[in-house]
């Protein structure tokens, strides 16, 4: 569905990048074909990512030993993703090439060698890198070797293909932030004649197609964007010719081209998948230019939608500037512009917003082709995730009845009798090996009310709480209108009789509540029984969390020092510990 | 399109994927002219060519180019000149 983004283009961009100030991302390659420019491509959408992309590409079929040996350099760039291609003709060219010579013991012995050599691969790199690994899952033949006879056959070569990648997706032990692209996916996209290049392939050892490379750049960018937190939490839609064929507002509502014949079929269609996306924890907003009492008479009744208001958490329908509507959406959401994905079948509107609001993402889509919409949002990317958590199956819903929420603080007097109302129940505990997936998604995704930004991978939490050295506590917040399960955390480090607060963060569904005066004060009791004396805490200042800047000296810390670490400002505060219980608990609400 | 079209559109190509200056190569460069025009660089310019001209070359045709001359004539001829 994406164009082929013109290479020279391309490489424009990518020359032009070295005076960028950019964070920078260290991607090292490991191959045993030629890949090139699939760095130029990885490049160019790192940098639309907002990175600064540096390459480091592994000799050609050198994998074993940059893996293995002692003295390779490849990982001394402290690479933040490793990526392996491993093809399996050239892995083994007895399952792709040779594959009716062989017995069934043959296929299990060359099995076995081919999954051995890969774990031997993966166990060199964690030695010498904690980084996330991708790894390309081998690709199926498009003509087996015998035809017809192959796809009758359970072990037959294809089947062994399959075995192989499910074989290499099976869980490991000690072995976390393995990722996957599945090159079959790309191969499907694209198709086979596309996808490969036979003449660079024979000349160069160089198997795929220029546009096979972008496909599967992107497909590794989709990966590192969610890894780095950033993957958009908001669908926009604008209703006439987006949601359903025809103009609301001229047709009318039985007039409108929603349900089972073509056109109303295909935008039928689309809206199952935003249904999809709603249930994967996205949330749902409605921007359209139209009156509001007939967008919720066909949200209510019209009998083939099936997007309605339950799903939808903010509808914006009214006559004024999309510009303005989609940043009165993100402030109700409280997310940033940067998480919002905005559809829209108007050129003038996209590109409005393009021109004004730069960090929104937004699709055109093309009213005559309303098959397309579909395949349109999802080759974005934009909400792709790699895992999925109880949290987020609910996610959807939450903002739904948060926006009630906020409806009905309009009745309280004060904030705090709104809060008390709210019967909020909290619980800040230690996290066990079952948090670990959850903790370690909020310390990649939560930018706004974070005070250092470290981001940490599972394993990285599951090393904090080994030992005790170091403790990390979850927060669970429930209250009358639902729950919002863990929307927080914090890890505390002591050393000496002192104790350091290393992150703390809470999801921004969770803030103005007390929340947070709540988990300061169990990190200090906690402190406290440890037998620390003093308890430290670090601000890290970011574009997106200015507005903790002051959270430690609002509550009784005295600032110590400012440095600098790399790119970083790093302000250093304290608090002896017997003035403490100047700390007030703001929280109402009930804390086990 | 014109000889003259091909040949600034070449010579942009190549200088945008070997990274040098369009000053330093004429219709007489060859690959060893330029610093850094090695097999890779080779296949990349081969892909962008394709790309711009929308155009394949047979596989003979890119392991035989003699200089970037060579190139220019090869797509002249598939994109004869249309008289104004």
């Amino acid at each position: 569905m994406r164009v082929l983004v013109n290479i020279d283009k391309v490489y424009e961009t990518i020359h032009s990048l070295n005076d960028e100030k950019l964070p920078q991302l260290n991607i090292t390659i490991l191959r045993n074909i030629t890949i090139d420019p699939l760095d130029a491509y990885i490049q160019y959408f790192a940098y639309q990512s907002g990175f600064l992309g540096q390459i480091q590409m592994g000799e050609y079929d050198n994998v074993m030993q940059e893996a293995l040996l002692p003295t390779t350099e490849i990982f001394n760039h402290k690479p933040d993703f490793v990526l392996i291609f491993l093809k399996l003709e050239t892995l083994s060219s007895k399952l792709t090439s040779q594959f009716s010579a062989l017995s069934e013991k043959d296929i299990q012995e060359e099995k076995s060698n081919v999954l051995t050599y890969i774990n031997s691969v993966l166990t060199g790199i964690r030695q010498k890198t904690a980084a996330p690994v991708i790894f390309h899952l081998f690709e199926m033949p498009c003509y087996p070797e015998m035809g017809l006879y192959d796809s009758q056959r359970q072990d037959g070569q294809s089947n062994t293909i399959q075995y192989l990648n499910a074989e290499i997706r099976a869980p490991r032990k000690n072995f976390s932030d393995l990722y996957f692209v599945d090159l079959n996916l790309c191969l499907m996209r694209l198709g086979h004649e596309k996808f490969y290049d036979n003449r660079f392939w024979f000349i160069g050892k160089q198997p795929y197609s220029l546009e096979a490379m972008q496909e599967i750049a992107f497909e590794n960018i989709k990966i590192i964007r969610s890894i780095k937190g950033l993957t958009k939490k908001c669908l926009i839609l604008d209703c006439d010719n987006t949601l359903w064929g025809g103009i609301l507002g001229e047709d009318g509502i039985d007039k409108i081209q929603i349900g089972n014949v073509y056109p109303g079929a295909a935008f039928k269609a689309f809206q199952q998948q935003i249904i999809n996306l709603y249930r994967q924890g996205i949330i749902i907003a409605i921007c359209s230019k139209n009156n509001p009492e007939e967008v919720d008479e066909v949200l209510n009744h019209h009998p083939e939608m099936l997007l309605r208001n339950e799903h939808i958490a903010v509808k914006v329908v009214n006559w004024q500037s999309k510009t303005e509507n989609i940043q009165h959406i993100a402030k109700i959401l409280n997310i940033g512009l940067d998480h919002l994905v905005f559809v829209d079948d108007s050129a003038f509107e996209i590109n409005l917003v393009k021109e004004q609001l730069p960090m929104v993402s937004v699709i055109q889509v093309f009213h005559e082709e309303p098959e397309n919409y579909s395949n349109l949002l999802l080759s974005c990317g934009y909400f792709d995730k790699l895992s999925f958590s109880e949290e987020d199956k609910s996610r959807g819903k939450f903002y739904v009845d948060e926006v009630k929420r906020q409806k009905e603080i309009s009745n309280y007097v004060t904030l705090d009798d709104y809060l008390k109302s709210l019967k909020m129940e909290l619980e800040i505990k230690d996290v066990d090996l079952n948090y670990l997936a959850r903790i370690a998604q909020l310390t990649q995704r939560t930018n706004q009310f974070n005070l250092t930004t470290k981001r940490y991978t599972e394993d990285n939490i599951k090393d904090f709480i080994a030992g005790n050295k170091s403790d990390v506590l979850y927060v669970k917040l429930k209250d009358k209108f639902g729950d919002f399960g863990v929307i927080g955390a914090a890890i505390i480090v002591y050393n000496n009789g002192d104790a350091l607060i290393d992150s703390f963060l809470l999801s921004c569904r969770a803030l103005s509540r007390g929340v947070e005066d709540a988990l300061l004060c169990t990190l200090i009791k906690r402190a406290g029984k440890k037998g620390c004396k003093q308890i430290c805490a670090e601000y890290i200042p970011t574009k997106k969390n200015k507005q903790v800047e002051h959270f430690y000296t609002d509550r009784g810390f005295s600032t110590v020092d400012e440095r600098r670490e790399g790119e970083n400002l790093i302000y250093r505060y304290h608090l002896d510990l017997s003035l403490s219980a100047k700390i007030e608990n703001k929280f109402h609400g009930e804390i086990r | 399109m014109s000889d003259d079209v091909i040949k600034e559109k070449v010579f942009r190509i190549i200088s945008s994927i070997m990274n040098v200056n369009q000053s330093v190569l004429s219709e007489k460069t060859t690959a060893k002219d330029v610093e850094g025009w090695d097999s890779l660089k080779h296949m990349r310019l081969i892909m962008a060519l394709e790309r711009e001209f929308k155009i394949k070359f047979k596989p003979a045709q890119i392991i035989g180019m003699e200089n970037v001359g060579a190139i220019i004539n090869d797509l002249a001829e598939r994109h004869p000149a249309i008289p104004d």
